[in-house]
């Protein structure tokens, strides 16, 4: 496959892959709320949050948010243990 | 070449007029719609680990010679996880695992007791660069109800308190103490959640297998059964399967006052018809001992104790191995069965391991192990990090070590482990006492993705 075959595909892949974390942003956004005393950020905030918070964290670990406020780890079993934790 | 620039064009432009003309809704809509056909996950790691090990002893005994060596490895472990949410009610969870040493090129070994090579710990046993399949099982959740049925190879090693000293949430399923191999089996979880915390039931099924095939008298493949003699024609009848089941209670959670989280896990295990026939312990010998083991465990998990940055693991497991029967040599009863010095005996034993971690810094912790092993505990640690059994010390052992995370996903941590072994491990016959010292020193690069 030369370079313009390979630059065909990955423009169709990029137009097709799906938005990875759709719904994870709300998620986000309402647990800053919630932990942050009602603070707002915009969804370009919380996308910058969302691997921070659901893959790299451990449990009980505290995440830094929005302006030193900290956010607990909302990151969930992946068949790490059997019939979810 | 013209043809093909044409055509990625029209591809781009068909694209940005797309952009242009669909509302959000509609592309929104398109992306949920493309998202819905995208199942998979995918996540791994990458270990690459350096041991100084050094060893010593100078008990000797029958099964047991003085040493005082000193050896080097290096090593590597890297998995892929390959997981599908097949639908609201069904998640499929997968790990392809290899584990080995750097360019091995010569393997002495003369032990055929390396469990490690066998079905339940061979992904974690360093036998070379071959895939080896570590977990496969799919979650069926029941219905609407809050009953989830697992089934097949199921994530039953690096369970708590392992993660610690890996910066991770929980990795397995059973406490390490319990049971650290790759079980296959059948489970059902039941969980009640309420308002930030869970309270989990489990039972897990996993039958242990001997399977007869490859006869030359005649009897077909796989219709045999298991005799004594270890070739299924002839001698005592065995089952060709013995169940290890387990039941576990947990409770956790997210935000217990002075806990960051909070885990409590009990969990027993009974596995039946461990046997032991006579000709695995002598050429000569006759008849067979048939043992049971059970336990009982408690293990506690508790994150960011009071908002100090310190996590605490303890378990405790104590366990009984039954034995009956006996094996003979020339006519006399000699073998036992597990640990027994005498038919019928029975081998009580608790291990206790604490391990505490501190966050210091950012990225920066600093971690503690302790383990006080009983005389025939039985420790199926064939996951562990480590090569030397550290969990299944029969003494005490200590593990200290510094983790640095240069990012959320790459860390690297050097510790020291110390074990002092003062008796022999279970296998088959009495434990004797040792005065084996291990030493090992450590460096373990790990990136998760």
């Amino acid at each position: 496959m030369n370079f313009v075959n390979k630059f065909v595909a990955v423009a169709i892949l990029l137009a097709l892959t799906p938005a990875v974390h759709a719904g994870a942003v709300e998620d986000i956004q309402a647990k800053v709320k919630e932990s942050c005393g009602g603070k707002d950020i915009s969804s370009a905030d919380a996308l910058k949050l969302v691997k921070a918070l659901l893959k790299t964290c451990a449990d009980g670990e505290m995440v830094d948010a929005a302006d030193g406020c900290k956010v607990k780890c909302m990151k969930s079993g992946g068949g790490d243990v059997v019939g979810g934790k | 070449m013209l043809k093909q620039l044409a055509l990625s064009g029209l591809v781009l432009l068909s694209l940005g007029a797309n952009a242009q003309t669909r509302s959000l809704e509609d592309r929104v809509a398109e992306l949920e719609a493309a998202q819905s056909l995208n199942i998979f996950k995918f996540s791994g790691a990458f270990i690459t680990q350096y041991d100084h090990i050094e060893g010593k002893q100078s008990k000797t005994g029958t099964s047991f010679a003085a040493y005082d060596d000193k050896v080097d490895f290096m090593r590597l472990l890297t998995y892929l996880n390959v997981d599908a949410d097949v639908s609201s009610h069904v998640k499929f969870y997968s790990r392809y695992t290899v584990s080995k040493f750097f360019n091995s090129i010569v393997n002495q070994t003369g032990s055929s007791l390396n469990f490690r090579t066998t079905d339940l710990g061979v992904s974690r046993g360093y036998t070379g660069s071959q895939v080896y399949l570590e977990r496969a099982y799919a979650d069926i959740k029941v219905a609407d109800s809050n009953f989830i049925l697992s089934a097949g190879r199921l994530s039953t090693i690096e369970g708590p308190p392992n993660h610690l000293a890996n910066g991770k949430s929980r990795m397995g399923t059973y406490p390490a103490l319990v049971y650290n191999v790759t079980l296959d089996g059948a489970a059902l979880t039941h969980s009640y959640d309420m308002s930030g915390s869970a309270i989990t039931t489990r039972l897990i099924y996993s039958p242990l297998t001997t399977v007869v095939s490859g006869l030359t008298n005649g009897v077909p493949n796989y219709q045999a059964q298991p005799t004594t003699n270890g070739n299924g024609t002839s001698g005592d009848k065995l089952p060709s399967s013995n169940a290890v089941t387990s039941w576990m209670l947990e409770y956790n959670s997210k935000d217990m006052g002075s806990f960051g989280n909070f885990t409590a896990i009990y969990q027993g295990l009974t596995v039946n018809g461990l046997a032991v026939n006579g000709y695995q312990v002598n050429a000569a010998a006759t008849g067979r001992t048939v043992s049971s083991y059970n336990v009982h465990s408690l293990t506690l998990d508790m994150a960011n104790i009071a908002k100090s940055n310190v996590d605490l693991g303890l378990s405790v497991l104590s366990s009984e191995m039954k034995s009956e029967g006996a094996i003979s040599i020339g006519g006399t009863p000699a073998v036992f069965g597990y640990g027994a010095s005498a038919e019928n005996d029975k081998v009580n034993s608790t291990t206790t391991l604490a391990s505490l971690r501190y966050k210091y810094a950012s990225n920066d912790f600093v971690g503690y192990e302790y383990l006080s092993g009983g005389r025939g505990n039985f420790i199926f640690d064939m996951g562990a990090e480590d090569l030397t059994n550290f969990q299944a010390t029969p003494g005490t052992a200590s593990n200290v070590y510094l983790l640095h995370k240069f990012t959320p996903e790459l860390g690297l941590r050097v510790g020291y482990r110390t074990q002092e072994y003062k008796y022999s491990a279970l296998t088959i016959g009495p434990t004797v006492e040792l005065d084996r010292k291990v030493n090992t020193a450590y460096a373990n690069l790990r990136l998760d993705f």
